[in-house]
This record gives C-alpha cells, sequence and structure tokens, in this order.
C-alpha cells in the first residue's frame, strides 16, 4: 500500500466504482496532458470493507428504468462502467414506455446479479492505477478545512484480481466467480493502523453508517445481511459539523426457485431486439456479442385480499409502525407492502414480479413484497400468493434505516462546502438507486481528480444531463425522501434522451480525459452517419414533402424511412433522427430557454461571501442563501424565497469584492 | 437571472396622471415598437412622434428611443409616453406582448428590480448606486410580496390557488402514464378526459378573464385618500376598514412605499356600492430622491380624490387647513383621549371604535358617486392578467396536440404525452404566478397519493 495516494474512494459500491474509475481516467496520462505517461499518473485508492462485494445489487438485481435508464446511458456517454457492466451481464433487456414519445423511454435490464458484480470487478481490475484496498476507515483527518489523510485500523491491506476467475467467467456457463477476494492475504496485511494522505477522498457509505437492520422486532446491526455497519464515520462527520439525517429503506425475500410452480405463472419477457445500454457494446464486451447471456423470463403473481388481512393483523410487528425505526419516511415511490395495504386499504391485490437473481442460481426477487414483518408472517404470507404455495424462503425481507448527510451541504460538483477535498456520492446523498449512486460517483470522482490536477470543477447543467438535474435538484432543495429520478423533474426532458446521450457528453467527456480513442472514435463515426442521416431528412422529397416533415405526422411508421434513404444506416441512429425531427420546435424553444438562462448560471459566487453580510437583502433570502451557500448565481435563483432584486444584491457584493481587513498595527 | 429577452413595465405610479411612461429594455426593443408603431423607429438616440395601433385605437405618442450602449440599463431602451391613462397604458402592454409572441420575439413584464439589475451587469451604474437601487426595491418587493401575499388570500388568491390544484392534479395523470407505466395500478388518462378537464380549466380562466374589472372601469369609481404624516396609523385604518390584512403594518414610519388601492364597498341610501380606498406613503420630510417621487405620486393621488381621510393620532396637533374635502380622523383614540372639534372623527381601529362612523361619512358624501360592481369582479394587476392569460394559450396548446394525436391511429389514448404535458407544465408556470410555486415534487407528491407506486 501506498502512504499516499491523488484520490481515495471510500466504498465499493455503484457510487465508489464510478467514482474510483473516472478518477483513474482523469487522472491517467490522457486526462492530463500530452506529455504525461502510464508511470506518473496518478493513483486511486478503493477501500472497501469486503472487495469481493465490489457491485453487488443489495436490491433489485436490475438497472436502469423511467429516467434511469437515461442516467445509465450518461454514464457510458461519459466513460463510465456501469452501461458496459449490464450489457455484459443483462440476462432480460426491455426498453419501458416505448408506446410514448422518446424522450420518456426509459432501457432498463435485469442482471444475473453474480456476474454484474464481478464484471464490476473485472472492470476495475483492467485500471493499473487503480488499487482495491480491504479495509474500513477509523477517521478522517481535516486540517486547515482540507482534508489531507484517511487513518485504516490495523487489518487492512491490498487484493490483487484472480485472473483464473476471470478466465472461468468468460465462459458464460456457470455460476461467477468473484475477482477480488474478500480479505487480503496474510502478507499484504499490515498489522498497524495506517494512515494514508490523500488531498482528495470521496466517500460512498451506502445504507452502511450506523446501519440498524429489522425484521420484525429482531434489530441487527449492519448495512446488508451478513455485513458491518460503519458506525465511526457518522461520528468523524458530526465532529466535522455536518448536519446529518436518518433514511429508512427495506428489500424483500427471496425465494427458491424450484420451490415455486414457476410454468403456471404469467410470463414477463424481454425485447425481441434487445437495444443495449453502451455506445461500445457489443465491440468492447469481453463475449464481442450482445447479448452475451442467455435471456430469460419472469414471472407474475399477486397478493389476494386474505394476505392484506394478516398483514393488517400483524401491523404492530412492523418495525414502521411499532416505532421501533428512527427514520420518519421510507422512499413514497418503493414503498413496503404494509405501507401499499395501510394507505391503499381499498385494493385487494397488488402485483409481486418474480425476478430471477442469476442464471445460475435458484434465487428469486420477489418486486414488489419489499417487507421487514417478523419472519414467521412473512413466511406465512408469501405462501399465500398463487403459484408460491410451497415457496422456501432463502433470505427474509428486512428494512434498513441509516445515517446520511443533508445535501445541501455538498456543491453540484459532489464536493463538500465545508471540507475542501472530501466528496460524497451515492446514498450519503440522500439518494436511491444504483444509478443515481452510478451518477454522483462520476461527478465526485471526476472532480475529486480535476482537485489533485489543478484544473477546475465540472457541474453537469440540468439541460445537458440528468445527472445534472439529479445534482442541482438535491443542492437547491430540501429533500423529504430518498431522491430517486423521474423524467418529471426534467424541464428539458425532450432533450436529455437516452438515444441522444453521447452527443450530450461524449465530446465533454472527451476533454475531461474520461472518454478514451475507442469511444471517442466511434462517437465520431456515428456523427457522421447521422449528418448524412440528417441531410437526406431535409433533402429526400416525398409527395412534395421532406422526409423530416413526413415523419412528423402521427400515422408515419418509422420502418418506412429506411425505404426513402440512400446507403443502409443502423436502425438506431435512424430512430433517433426521427426522434429528433418529431421534438424539432419545441427542442428550439427549449435551446431559445437554455442559452437565455446560461449567462447567468455558471457565474460562480467565491467563497469569501458572507451571505448574511450583505446590506439590505430580505431577512429571508438571507437565511435561505446562509444555509444553502449556492456556488453559482443559477443555484441561488432556484433557491425558494429569493427574488431577482436579491440576486442583484448578491452580485453587487461579489463585484464589490471581499472586505478589506483592517491592515494589522505596525509598531 | 435571465438577461437576454426584452422586458417592460409600465414605468409611472398607478393612478391618472399627466404623463404615463411604458419603459421597455432588451435587444428587441426597437423592432417590438415597429409593430405598433407607424413610424419607423430607428437605434439612434431621439423624440418621435407617432401613433400606435391598438386594434381600431390610433394613439399618439411620443417615443423616447436610447440605443445601446447610451441608456440606463445599457440596452437598447425606450420610453413610451402618452397621456397617464392606466387603461390605455396596460392596453399598449397587452398589445406588445401579443405581438412579441405572435412574432416569437421573446418580450415579457419585467421583474421588480429587473432594470436595475440589468444597469449593474452592464456597468452602468456604480457599485453603491446599484446597492442602494437594489436595496430600496428588495424592500419594497419584500413589502409588495407580503401584499401580494395578502392579496392573494383574496378571491383571486382563491381562484389561482384552484386552477392551479385542477391544473396540476391534469398534469399527475399525465405524469403518471410517463413516469410509471410500469406500475399495475396506473392507468393513462384518456384523451377525452385529459380534454374535458383542460377545457373545464380554460373556461374558468376565460371566464374570470372578461369579469376581470378593467382599469378604465376602476377611473370612474370615486377615490377616498387616506393621507397624514408617516406612522399616523393610515395603513392601520385602512385595513380595518376593509375587514382585513391588505398594507403592511408597521411602528416603522415611512413603511408605505407605494400606494396601495383596494375597492372598499359601503351602504348607501341606494344600496351597496363601492369607493376605491387608497393607502398612500405619509408625507415626510426627509428630502432623498426616493421619497420625493414616493411624495410626487401621494400628490397625485391626493389632486384626483373626492375625498381625503386626514389622519392625526389624537396627540398631534392637527396644523393643515381643513378644505371641503377633508376630514380629519383622529387616530389611536386607544392611546390618546381627547376632546373633538366638531366634524372630526375618533377612531381606534385596533379597538375598533369609530369605524362605522368613518364609513358612514364616506357614505353621505360619496353616494352619488360610488358605483355598484358585480359581486364576483376581480381587479386583475397587468401582470395577474398577463399570467392568466398566457396559461390560458398553453393549455390551448396543449389541447391542439390532443387533438391532431386523435386524427392519428392511435385514438384514445394520448399520442404525444410528452408534448402535452410540456404545454400544461408551462400552463402551470403560469399560474404558479399568482398561486405559488407548484414543482415537479408537488406532481409526483400527487401521484404517490393517488396511485399505489412501488414494485
Amino acid at each position: 500500500m501506498r502512504d499516499r495516494y491523488d484520490v481515495i474512494v471510500i466504498g465499493g459500491g455503484h457510487a465508489g466504482v464510478e467514482a474510483a474509475w473516472a478518477a483513474a481516467a482523469a487522472l491517467s496520462s490522457h486526462g492530463r496532458d500530452a506529455h504525461s505517461t502510464a508511470e506518473n499518473s496518478g493513483w486511486v485508492a478503493l477501500i472497501t470493507m469486503d472487495p469481493s462485494r465490489i457491485g453487488q445489487m443489495s436490491c433489485n438485481p436490475a438497472i436502469g428504468g423511467l429516467g434511469k435508464g437515461q442516467i445509465v446511458r450518461e454514464i457510458d456517454a461519459l466513460g463510465g462502467l456501469m452501461g458496459l457492466a449490464i450489457d455484459a451481464t443483462g440476462i432480460m433487456f426491455k426498453m419501458l414506455n416505448t408506446s410514448k414519445g422518446a424522450a420518456v423511454h426509459g432501457p432498463r435490464a435485469q442482471a444475473d446479479k453474480y456476474a454484474y458484480a464481478a464484471e464490476v470487478q473485472r472492470l476495475i481490475s483492467t485500471r493499473n492505477n487503480i488499487d482495491v484496498i480491504a479495509g474500513t476507515v477509523d477517521d478522517l483527518v481535516v486540517h486547515n478545512g482540507k482534508i489531507i489523510s484517511v487513518v485504516l485500523p490495523g487489518g487492512c491491506g491490498i487484493v490483487k484480481p484472480n485472473y483464473q476467475n476471470i478466465q472461468h467467467n468468460l465462459a458464460c456457463d456457470k455460476l461467477a466467480e468473484m475477482v477480488y477476494p474478500a480479505q487480503p492475504s496474510e502478507e499484504s496485511r499490515s498489522l498497524k493502523q495506517q494512515t494514508i494522505s490523500s488531498s482528495a477522498v470521496v466517500l460512498t457509505t451506502g445504507t452502511f453508517m450506523r446501519a440498524l437492520m429489522h425484521t420484525g422486532t429482531k434489530k441487527t446491526q449492519g448495512g446488508r445481511i451478513n455485513e458491518g455497519a460503519a458506525v465511526g464515520i457518522s461520528a468523524t462527520l458530526k465532529r466535522l459539523g455536518f448536519e446529518l439525517g436518518r433514511l429508512k429503506t427495506g428489500t424483500p425475500p427471496r425465494l427458491a426457485k424450484e420451490s415455486l410452480d414457476w410454468d403456471s405463472l404469467d410470463k414477463q419477457i424481454g425485447d425481441d431486439l434487445p437495444v443495449a445500454f453502451s455506445d461500445l457494446s457489443p465491440q468492447a464486451l469481453s463475449a464481442n456479442r450482445f447479448p452475451v447471456l442467455e435471456q430469460t423470463q419472469c414471472r407474475l403473481t399477486s397478493t389476494t385480499a386474505k394476505i392484506h388481512e394478516l398483514i393488517r393483523a400483524n401491523l404492530h410487528q412492523a418495525p414502521m409502525y411499532s416505532g421501533q425505526i428512527e427514520a420518519d419516511s421510507g422512499p413514497r415511490y418503493c414503498p413496503s407492502i404494509e405501507d401499499k395495504i395501510v394507505r391503499f386499504a381499498q385494493r385487494e391485490s397488488h402485483h409481486v414480479f418474480l425476478e430471477p437473481e442469476s442464471l445460475f442460481t435458484n434465487e428469486i426477487y420477489c418486486n414488489g413484497i419489499s417487507t421487514s414483518l417478523p419472519v414467521d408472517i412473512q413466511e406465512k404470507f408469501v405462501r399465500m400468493m398463487p403459484g408460491c404455495e410451497q415457496a422456501e424462503i432463502l433470505r427474509f425481507g428486512y428494512a434498513v434505516e441509516y445515517d446520511m448527510v443533508w445535501p445541501h451541504q455538498i456543491d453540484s460538483t459532489c464536493m463538500t462546502k465545508s471540507v475542501h477535498g472530501l466528496f460524497f456520492a451515492g446514498q450519503i446523498n440522500c439518494t436511491t438507486g444504483y444509478e443515481e449512486a452510478g451518477g454522483q460517483g462520476l461527478v465526485a470522482g471526476l472532480n475529486a481528480a480535476r482537485l489533485v490536477n489543478n484544473q477546475d470543477p465540472i457541474r453537469l447543467r440540468r439541460d445537458q444531463a440528468y445527472i445534472g438535474v439529479m445534482l442541482d435538484d438535491l443542492v437547491t432543495k430540501t429533500p423529504r425522501e430518498p431522491y430517486r429520478m423521474f423524467t418529471s423533474r426534467a424541464e428539458h426532458r425532450l432533450l436529455l434522451r437516452a438515444d441522444n446521450a453521447d452527443e450530450r457528453l461524449t465530446g465533454l467527456g472527451r476533454e475531461l480525459g474520461l472518454v478514451d480513442d475507442q469511444r471517442f472514435n466511434a462517437f465520431e463515426n456515428r456523427q457522421i452517419e447521422l449528418e448524412q442521416i440528417r441531410k437526406q431528412f431535409d433533402q429526400v422529397l416525398v409527395e412534395g414533402k421532406s422526409l423530416k416533415q413526413l415523419v412528423r405526422r402521427p400515422d408515419f411508421l418509422i420502418e418506412q424511412v429506411a425505404d426513402y434513404l440512400n446507403g443502409e444506416h443502423k436502425r438506431l441512429l435512424i430512430a433517433r433522427v426521427v426522434n429528433e425531427s418529431r421534438y424539432e420546435g419545441y427542442i428550439v424553444r427549449q435551446h431559445a430557454e437554455i442559452k437565455r438562462q446560461q449567462k447567468a448560471e455558471g457565474r460562480s459566487i467565491p467563497d469569501w461571501l458572507d451571505f448574511q453580510s450583505i446590506d439590505g437583502l430580505r431577512a429571508e433570502a438571507s437565511l435561505t442563501l446562509a444555509r444553502f451557500m449556492p456556488t453559482t448565481m443559477g443555484q441561488a435563483s432556484r433557491l425558494s424565497g429569493v427574488n431577482p432584486a436579491d440576486l442583484t444584491l448578491v452580485a453587487v457584493a461579489i463585484r464589490r469584492g471581499p472586505k478589506q481587513l483592517p491592515s494589522p498595527a505596525v509598531y | 437571472m435571465d438577461v437576454s429577452s426584452t422586458i417592460l413595465a409600465i414605468a409611472t405610479p398607478p393612478g391618472t396622471s399627466l404623463r404615463g411612461i411604458i419603459r421597455i429594455s432588451g435587444n428587441d426593443t426597437f423592432v417590438l415598437i415597429n409593430l405598433i408603431s407607424d413610424h419607423e423607429i430607428t437605434a439612434k438616440r431621439a423624440a418621435h412622434l407617432c401613433r400606435l395601433r391598438l386594434g381600431a385605437l390610433n394613439l399618439p405618442a411620443i417615443i423616447l428611443t436610447f440605443p445601446a450602449p447610451n441608456s440606463y440599463t445599457g440596452e437598447n431602451s425606450a420610453e413610451i409616453q402618452i397621456p397617464g391613462n392606466p387603461a390605455l397604458l396596460t392596453r399598449i402592454i397587452d398589445e406588445l406582448l401579443t405581438k412579441a409572441n405572435n412574432n416569437k420575439f421573446d418580450a415579457r413584464l419585467a421583474e421588480p428590480g429587473e432594470y436595475t439589475a440589468r444597469a449593474f451587469f452592464h456597468e452602468k451604474l456604480s457599485l453603491t448606486q446599484a446597492e442602494g437601487v437594489a436595496a430600496i426595491i428588495a424592500a419594497q418587493s419584500d413589502a409588495q410580496l407580503r401584499a401580494a401575499k395578502m392579496l392573494l388570500s383574496g378571491s383571486l388568491g382563491s381562484l389561482a390557488h384552484k386552477l392551479a390544484d385542477q391544473l396540476a392534479a391534469a398534469l399527475a395523470l399525465v405524469e403518471a402514464g410517463l413516469d410509471f407505466t410500469d406500475q399495475e395500478d396506473v392507468v393513462a388518462i384518456s384523451a377525452d378526459d385529459l380534454m374535458q378537464k383542460l377545457t373545464v380549466i380554460s373556461q374558468q380562466i376565460n371566464t374570470h378573464l372578461s369579469r376581470a374589472v378593467g382599469s378604465e372601469h376602476l377611473q370612474e369609481i370615486p377615490w377616498v385618500v387616506l393621507a397624514g404624516k408617516p406612522n399616523a396609523g393610515k395603513s392601520t385604518l385602512f385595513n380595518a376598514l376593509l375587514g382585513r390584512e391588505r398594507a403592511v403594518v408597521s411602528i416603522t414610519p415611512g413603511t408605505t412605499r407605494d400606494v396601495l388601492t383596494e375597492p372598499l364597498t359601503i351602504q348607501t341610501t341606494k344600496g351597496k356600492a363601492e369607493v376605491m380606498l387608497v393607502d398612500i406613503a405619509g408625507a415626510d420630510q426627509d428630502n432623498n430622491a426616493l421619497n420625493q417621487q414616493m411624495q410626487a405620486v401621494a400628490e397625485t393621488a391626493i389632486d384626483r380624490s373626492e375625498l381625503i381621510l386626514l389622519c392625526v393620532p389624537g396627540n398631534q396637533e392637527n396644523c393643515d387647513e381643513p378644505d371641503d374635502k377633508t376630514i380629519v380622523i383622529r387616530t389611536k383614540a386607544d392611546l390618546f383621549q381627547i376632546t373633538l372639534s366638531p366634524e372630526e372623527i375618533n377612531v381606534s381601529a385596533k379597538n375598533n371604535i369609530g369605524l362605522e362612523a368613518v364609513r358612514n361619512v364616506i357614505a353621505d358624501r360619496l353616494t352619488d358617486q360610488a358605483i355598484s360592481l358585480s359581486s364576483d369582479a376581480i381587479i386583475l394587476q397587468p401582470r395577474h392578467e398577463a399570467a392568466l392569460r398566457s396559461s390560458r394559450d398553453h393549455l390551448k396548446e396543449a389541447s391542439n396536440l390532443i387533438e391532431t394525436g386523435l386524427l392519428g391511429e392511435d385514438a384514445g389514448g394520448l399520442s404525444n404525452p410528452e408534448l402535452i404535458a410540456a404545454s400544461m407544465r408551462l400552463a402551470l408556470n403560469d399560474l404558479s404566478q399568482l398561486a405559488g410555486e407548484v414543482s415537479p415534487d408537488d406532481v409526483l407528491g400527487r401521484i404517490f397519493a393517488t396511485f399505489c407506486i412501488g414494485k
């Protein structure tokens, strides 16, 4: 283990791996300047309690969805790893919302969760400037408001990838083996406490901070089954002055497939022509085909009136209702079955999707019945679902509560406002979901590396990416539940489509050093082809109308377009041009709006500005500004209770410059 | 802050005056004026005598042009000067906004403080100047905001809330069909249902726009002005007579910085009728520019009034010469017991003493002039009216989209729900100027309350 890393990432979940991956890219020769070489590229440490669980899907074995699928496309367009990992390990791909316009299409895929974690680990192992360290973090050392090092207890050490397991996984015909071991080997383990210094640390605590799991009245410390909790870090963050909150989430029971009457249940099937998440699939996938794994199906069952009765009779044993859980609210869009029955009492049945967690194990995820009821009740009600009469529960559902840091304390760069060089990403920022975590991880890792490289931080704009919408929402609003992406959160929804993520972000990713040659060349080739198609859309006339006008007619079938085009063109690229033609009028209007706001948007508010010392500022505006400490005029303008006159006063105070301290008296 | 649209506003104080001014600033200023002027305006500093085409009306006006950068804001700017009739000023603003919209120019009403903000960003104001002006505007807009909140608790507010509520509920149904189609419980709203909901909302907006009392109607209502020194209790009396909080009351002298007008219903011998109650800034000795400006406004109001209620606290001498249209009100009667001269009325707004007497005096003096407004009349500020119109137009756009979709194969369902939602969102944003912001999170909240979301 080195005693200094350029960037340290703590946590190996979906935020942590994107952070390490992006930081490694931005610190490597490409991201810095033309003269640097692999040898002097920066180093990244990825510290996690159990490296064999890097990239694990703790809850639903699926990636993407409405709003979330767009984020995965954005992560991919910026050179991230989530798209590649799901393409290599998806077992049922489905584009959601295809009956609606392209702006709300949401790519989603079920994953073999073992293959997914192993693939994420394999990808991490391909970066030669990432050290994976098995261990926990005892303390963060801050000096003069800057992070300087992290302290690891004895027993931590570097782990190395197992290349045999990588080979094993390439065959795709057996249960995936993890690439990293759970613990460091004897020789790499350090018995002493160690301090590793770094000026950029990304903290991704997931559900592990002061985590407490509940099943009925039984309470277990830990963020996931058979894993521990991170207890000290909450205290450290409090000591550093952060305002912490507590959230709750839950997970459903897992059933043994052979114990179910699988074939009797309604089938849920994927798309005939699956669409890959990554622009690099299949070329960059090690199998060189897409989809890589055999495609499977899900099944559908449901709860019954009798089940609802049973649950209602046992509500007093549910921790959320008995008052056993401290956190005030769980997410409204992901309620437990207890919540559903209380809040929608009139309903007699709810769908339950049975989703295989792997091609090679018997575990079935019960999507729809997240619960923290006692195990005996769980067993009873699961067996009352059609097709599940003999069900064997492999793992019971549970609720977990954990600490988070209220997100107004970070900037949309993911760096905390009070500790220079300390970045937060994922559930610690009051979000939920692998995709949301991944998006923040990427931004945090990138900006951590940029800080080390002495480059300006990057803030993605609301009109540029869902990731930008998410981070802006987090830093300008007070969330009332874990934040999950929905397309309705994006005012520029028609622009932020899954199909054009590359045009929005790959060029930027290239400038930032996140996009390698392979991806960039492929992007440029697509651009050339898109231009050819667009030109023909303008020029080819059918019955006196251009193709572009023609496709706007609601009764026009997209399949017909190819007949009018010269030369062979990729189906997805033609579809993209059709989509943009249909939205053109709206997009022109949105662009005008964006252009109008852009000037003020990026104007930064310097750290020396003390909002409370601005003369004439209304009390409400002053309090709001002091709490949120916006870092750009754009952020400030979106705070509720701040009006244009207040913004003028802020702008004046900035122009005026820092108040001069009286010069020290000279004797 | 958005600084690239062209902004316009009435620059003269409300009420009739010798001269009314509309100030326009931004890139498209001159092209915009040319849309309604018979005289070609060019980017030269000049005064133009021309006629403005307002439908059938042909109105003479003086237009002063200030090309960038030599203007107050540093942008192309102009002042349109006409006789100070509020109805005509509003009409010109309307015409300009409509024409701008039809010709795809980006023009809108100015926000409070926006001219100053622009002047500052274009380095036309020194730091100190900008700071001073912005602070006044901030304080003023704070008072206005509070006043607006109180106003909005009245008829217009409850109307706007009702409309925003209906629209947000309809939007939630459309959004549910977009963001939660993977949910068992969510059934996307049908084209017919949505069309019906939008029509109902549009109709209500139309009804209220047609029922709105235009400024020209208000011109005929007699004015009753509350006059007196700062902190004489004018605003307290104003609120007490109206029976609700309208003016911001503070013990700090000079809190009322603008003219507040509100119709007051009185019981005359001919039945119920309305007069316009006007609260003006106190006559202050302080000589700064802003005060002078406010005093000018106050004097105009006093000139055009039919009746003046001169407020003098019980412990102060009344030094003004009494005249026919003035009645002296001895305020704060709860604090000071004094012997009244004849024609004076002792009032404690706080303890509800003497209010009836004041109402009776007003009724006695103004029975002939007071006019009846229909009971559901609402008074719209130009900004509110513009917001309602714009909301209605966006709803129209959404309805058109539903209809176009129906021509296609996909009858029944919505074929462009994401576009319909975009137009509805804009309509909701318009209403939020009157009803307070309805955020995407609020809309999501409605979805979660209506449907069982979560697999």
